[in-house]
């Protein structure tokens, strides 16, 4: 297996939480460092950057097109990517069985292993996976309270802490580029979102300065 | 018969530079393309990573001074210590080379963004060079002791 000591020496270390202000490298370097991946390890990788991408998939995708996308993913002949894809598709599967039954679903979209499950334990709180997976209770609650920056926060911690501890069995290898893209992922999102909350702030400031002359087009 | 023996005695004189210099070739390759991507995620203390990557290259220094201490005329009756003290040193050393490698890897990322820990990320690479000595040393010692020696 190829080992990737430039690689990973040039990719900045990533911070403990993810939850910081800046990232510790942008997008377009970290694109071209990747580039120094063997062209099988690369079409890998985009697999995997697709699948994040597909994770912020259209709103008006069916289920039946979410299951094939699902499907072609699964077909990835490379365990820890598949390791990533499943476990990011229970909790996917779990934040949306718990957003269906607070808008009042009748049942979780029947996509991916944990659907029976929960369909099976619809009126646990947890759906039963209270005791295997600690985050769903309080994302949970976090949900039904309306606090959504809390629950997004303890999503993307309990994911970063996934990560973080299975780098650790890995040092130089395709595995361990994985892992950093996947955790650069999750710094991404989090970084997006205070980027967003800025312009959200600013556009409300500016309204509260200029009232409705904000409104004037020129 | 008394051919292969001697093949195998010249096998054991030369073993521990061949075996050596592979594994340092490997060491230092693994250890110079970390520090190569070091590089390029750091402004300044470009000269100790290079000065940590080529510690791997100890052990075929080991290997050669071992070949030269059981350098002698290959004879039947020494060619099996030849042999046997020859390559299980240069084995030591392949290996010892190729892990410090990973060690040295390692210590350039670690202390690239901490370089206050550049001297403790080392320690790991130090030691398996600690074991690389044993076996240099005693092999010096346990050569004295093949057929031939006293030539």
């Amino acid at each position: 297996m190829h080992k990737y000591f430039t690689l990973i020496a040039s990719l900045p270390n990533l911070p403990r939480h993810f939850d910081v202000e800046h990232l510790p490298i942008t997008r377009q370097s970290l694109k071209e460092r990747l580039e120094m991946l063997t062209p099988e390890d690369r079409a890998l990788q985009k697999q995997l950057a697709e699948f994040f991408d597909w994770d912020r998939q259209p709103l008006d995708r069916s289920d039946n097109e979410f299951a094939r996308e699902l499907a072609r993913i699964e077909t990835i002949e490379h365990s820890l990517i598949r390791r990533i894809v499943r476990s990011r598709m229970e909790v996917r599967t779990i934040v949306s069985a718990l957003r269906r039954r607070l808008a009042g679903g009748t049942g979780p979209v029947p996509v991916g292993s944990l659907a029976e499950h929960i369909a099976r334990n619809w009126d646990d709180p947890t759906f039963k996976l209270g005791s295997r997976l600690p985050w769903v209770e309080r994302f949970s609650s976090c949900l039904i309270a309306g606090d959504t920056m809390n629950a997004e926060q303890t999503l993307l911690g309990h994911t970063w802490q996934a990560w973080c501890t299975l780098a650790t069995e890995f040092t130089f290898s395709f595995e361990a580029v994985i892992l950093y893209v996947a955790r650069w992922e999750i710094l991404y999102r989090w970084h997006s979102r205070n980027v967003s909350n800025g312009q959200q702030r600013f556009d409300s400031m500016i309204e509260e300065t200029l009232g409705g002359h904000a409104e004037l087009q020129f | 018969m008394d051919n292969l023996w001697i093949m195998l005695g010249w096998a054991g004189i030369y073993g521990p530079t061949a075996l050596g210099a592979i594994g340092s070739v490997i060491g230092c390759a693994r250890a110079g393309q970390a520090a190569c991507g070091a590089m390029l995620d750091v402004d300044s203390g470009y000269g100790r990573l290079v000065g940590l990557s080529a510690l791997p290259s100890s052990q075929i220094i080991y290997g050669i001074v071992v070949m030269f201490s059981l350098n002698r005329e290959v004879t039947v009756e020494a060619a099996g210590g030849l042999f046997a003290v020859g390559i299980l040193c240069g084995t030591v050393l392949l290996f010892s080379a190729a892990f410090q490698g990973l060690c040295c890897s390692s210590a350039i990322v670690a202390s690239k963004s901490k370089p206050e820990i550049f001297g403790l990320s080392a320690a790991p690479a130090a030691i398996v060079e600690g074991f690389a000595v044993f076996a240099f040393i005693f092999a010096l010692v346990v050569s004295a002791g093949i057929p031939g020696s006293g030539q």
